[in-house]
């Protein structure tokens, strides 16, 4: 082969190896990282870096097209510029981060307020309703704190006449108002127990305190107080709250108590 | 082309060759960005610390090449170790709102 021919070749070939090697690592990155960070909402946050990055890659591009043919290098510093280029793209993200944190940030400090106000609105609401409901009791029925649950004791004779089962028509406004504070009360049991004095045999009585705990237990039902949460029980002479020797005592024991105690869950 | 010009050439052409130190203000404004990133909290955080130790790095090797007489490369030294540190200011502050948000997210969670 020709010499000449062979070095033509030769030129030719170093050249193309020259231009085909493409564009540095550094310079790749910065174009991809600018190109997500100016899709990104960095593009309406922070326009002005986003700028800035934009200067910075237009100068690595620049730098690279200068020196591309020139294979000694000298005096490129395209890679330099292109990290640099990268950085500012970067920086112009993490500051629209930066925005967007603190959007978030005021956006839950306010719903934190309106959180913490609806709380406090809620526990006072209760705590009145408590006040309330306690208060509403104590007016017709002595409320007592006992092991088994709070204990609503009911006179029997404001309830029955003396030997009857069917609730007294003017015993109905205050059990109503029974009701309204049970139902208040909500997620509760009730078990409702009704006790006689000791006169009279021990079977009549225990019917008799059946008969009337189940009259209550259906008032209370019928009122709407869901029938699965409230138990009728018939205890009789039993259990006596006073003595039964005097009339005043066997009048206490005459009584129907209503158990409320939290639902099991 | 007269003599007197191309005199004139000469000298600004060696001038350009000689080797002119990097400003020290531009190296003091290196040094107060990564001062800045320390202080926005860079070294505690995991992703700003590897910028600024870049950041760190670079200004070191500015120096070196500064005190070789390779001005030109000392000074594109001088441009990575300020991106560096500032990406480094920028992402720890990112960080610690992230963090602010994080935490009030919990909050609120526990309250509701």
């Amino acid at each position: 082969m020709d010499k000449r021919l062979i070095g033509a070749f030769l030129t030719a070939a170093c050249a193309a190896g020259c231009v085909t090697e493409g564009p540095p690592k550094e310079l790749i990155d910065a174009r991809a990282t600018y190109q997500k960070v100016a899709s990104g909402p960095a593009a309406e946050l922070n326009p002005a870096g986003v700028a800035d990055a934009k200067t910075a890659l237009g100068r690595a591009e620049k730098s690279y097209e200068d020196h591309k043919y020139d294979v000694s290098r000298s005096g490129d510093f395209t890679r330099d510029e292109a990290y640099v280029a990268m950085r500012k793209a970067q920086l112009a993200e993490s500051e629209a981060n930066l925005v967007l944190a603190s959007r978030e940030k005021a956006k839950l400090d306010r719903d934190l307020e309106a959180a913490k106000l609806a709380r406090a609105q809620r526990d006072a609401a209760a705590a009145g309703n408590k006040d309330d409901v306690a208060q509403r009791l104590a007016n017709i029925a002595s409320v007592k704190q006992e092991a088994r649950g709070t204990v609503l004791t009911l006179a029997g004779n404001v309830l029955f006449a003396t030997g009857q089962y069917k609730l007294r028509d003017d015993s109905l406004p205050a059990l109503k108002q029974v009701v309204g504070a049970l139902r208040d009360m909500g997620g509760k049991t009730f078990i409702v127990e009704g006790y006689t004095d000791s006169t009279g045999s021990d079977t009549v009585n225990r019917k008799l305190s059946m008969k009337r705990a189940t009259s209550v237990q259906q008032y209370l039902i019928r009122q709407g107080i869901p029938a699965d949460q409230i138990k009728a029980v018939g205890n009789g002479k039993d259990r006596p709250i006073a003595s039964n020797d005097t009339p005043e005592g066997r009048a206490q024991n005459r009584r129907v108590e209503i158990i409320v105690t939290s639902n099991p869950s | 082309m007269s003599k007197a010009l191309m005199t004139a050439v000469a000298i600004l052409t060696l001038a350009a060759c000689a080797s002119v130190p990097v400003s020290p203000q531009r190296v003091q404004a290196s040094e107060q960005a990564i001062q800045d990133a320390v202080s926005a909290g860079a070294g505690k955080d995991p992703a700003s610390a590897k910028y600024l130790e870049l950041a760190r790095g670079d200004l070191a090797e500015c120096k070196q090449l500064s005190k070789s007489g390779e001005t030109a490369h000392a000074e594109k030294m001088l441009d990575r170790s300020e991106a560096d540190a500032r990406l480094a200011a920028a992402t720890a502050r990112e960080s610690a709102a992230k963090a602010e948000v994080k935490e009030a997210a919990d909050i609120l969670k526990a309250i509701q």
